[in-house]
């Protein structure tokens, strides 16, 4: 077991069983700075309990393996989404759906699924092509591109703000708040954060009262639940974790997928050669490319597994690691496009699942048609590691790339 | 052979519609409707495969003697 700091092993409340405890920091660890999907998993997956305890960040557990994972999140009667069992998700306003349990859940999630259903997603696809094409022909002449901002973040933040319905204008103003919530270990800063987010959309939705229009914004203004009317805290926390899904996981997703690539041509070309291997391919390559970590508080006193949770206590899902999990797929670190199945938890499980699953999947897809199109062979720019940020959120934090004109 | 589905366990992946689309259809809301269907003659691998990629493992086949297909 990883030695404690003093300075923090008094912190740990008295029902953690001590052979539950491993010093891990997901937003520092030097194993989160590097190829973070195979490191954090060497370090966790070989020497960390599956459910473990670290005293970082206020403390709290985490849990490394996706079969206990799928599991534990489809228990929402004993661990739950609700702010009111995690003090450190005690946000003003509650991030929703997220921050909810069925059945007012349910309830949120139909009132956005319009826009993400597969059916709407797919005919936005003539769209998302046009501007992948738009945005690969400005950086191809150049030879050279910094992608995370010239490419992945411009793109699906782009289609997002097209589909809420906020200006262009916005975007980085947008990305900044987005990126102090999803990189901040305090609760101060993201909740910083949320404040900014609500304050924006409070404006917004006054515009949209005014002036309907076909977007998100005026949808969360005008939705209901079954009945009565929304709240205003409902229709800002349905708006900040929308905005914040919306602003920087795709990004961070699609960096990581397009680092993979620069760093093994072999399989890059495989699917130059072979277009219609993308969709297929697409599953193998998200599957070492989560990024996102869902939390939920326990609500009440329970043995799990032999663990003994407390009412209060946080658990932090590392769904980062669940598709590079040894228990469920073999040689775990080996990208390989023909595998059968390439099981992965990208988009999370239970009734949380993303919402923006089927919008993400299709960027991804036709991203990576277009890029292979246009680009027949590239790399990384210079010969160093790509650094990479925990967090919330996973991302890599620079990635230019260079390929022959 | 038949499609059982736990329309409670499903969480609306729609990756079974994705790999199967022979076999595997879908609601409004992108949840699997399929719950009862018997495969098409010829797609029974099919939808093995789109089974397999359920992340929820929400989708069960049964052979026609009613016994669940591993």
């Amino acid at each position: 077991m990883a030695a404690v700091a003093e300075s923090i092993a008094g912190t740990i409340p008295a029902h953690i069983p001590k052979s539950l405890v491993f010093d891990f920091d997901h937003f520092t660890a030097p194993e989160v700075q590097k190829e973070p999907h195979r490191q954090v998993s060497q370090l966790l997956h070989k020497n960390a309990p599956d459910v473990f305890y670290t005293p970082r960040n206020g403390g709290y557990w985490i849990v490394t393996r996706a079969e206990v994972a799928v599991d534990m999140l489809r228990q929402v009667e004993n661990f739950s989404s609700g702010p009111e069992f995690n003090h450190f998700k005690a946000f003003n306003p509650p991030m929703l759906p997220v921050q909810a349990d069925p059945p007012n859940h349910t309830e949120y999630r139909r009132i956005l699924n319009p826009k993400f259903a597969p059916g709407p997603v797919q005919k936005l696809e003539e769209y998302v092509r046009q501007l992948a094409r738009t945005i690969i022909d400005e950086v191809y002449p150049r030879g050279r591109c910094n992608f995370i901002e010239e490419v992945a973040e411009r793109f699906p933040v782009t289609i997002f703000l097209k589909i809420a319905g906020a200006p262009l204008a916005d975007r980085a103003r947008l990305v900044a708040i987005a990126v102090k919530y999803t990189r901040s270990p305090t609760f101060e800063e993201r909740q910083a954060a949320i404040t900014d987010m609500a304050n924006y959309l409070r404006e917004k939705y006054k515009e949209r009262v005014k002036e309907p229009k076909d977007d998100l914004l005026t949808q969360i203004v005008q939705a209901r639940m079954p009945d009565r009317d929304l709240t205003d805290t409902e229709k800002e926390g349905l708006g900040v974790l929308l905005f914040f899904g919306g602003l920087d996981t795709v990004k961070s997703v699609l960096s990581f997928v397009v680092s993979y690539l620069a760093q093994h041509p072999a399989d890059y070309k495989k699917l130059v050669d072979n277009p219609a291997m993308i969709k297929s391919a697409m599953e193998e390559l998200l599957r070492v490319s989560g990024v996102s970590t869902p939390e939920r508080g326990v609500t009440h006193d329970l043995e799990y597994r032999g663990i003994p949770f407390k009412k209060g206590d946080r658990v932090v899902f590392l769904t980062q690691l669940w598709g590079v999990d040894d228990q469920q797929i073999a040689n775990p670190y080996e990208v390989d496009f023909s595998r059968d199945v390439s099981q992965h938890y990208a988009f999370g499980a239970g009734p949380h699942r993303c919402i923006g699953s089927h919008l993400a999947r299709l960027e991804f897809r036709v991203f990576l048609e277009e890029w292979t199109r246009s680009i027949k062979a590239f790399r990384l720019e210079k010969n160093v590691p790509v650094k990479t940020a925990g967090g919330v959120v996973w991302t890599p934090v620079e990635l230019s790339l260079a390929w022959d004109v | 052979m038949k499609i059982k589905v736990d329309r409670k366990v499903c969480a609306g992946h729609a990756l079974c519609a994705a790999k199967a689309p022979d076999v595997y259809t879908l609601d409004d809301d992108g949840y699997c409707n399929s719950d009862g269907m018997t495969v098409p003659p010829g797609k029974e691998e099919q939808a093995k495969f789109g089974a397999a990629y359920c992340p929820e493992r929400a989708i069960v086949l049964f052979d026609a003697a009613g016994k669940e297909i591993r």
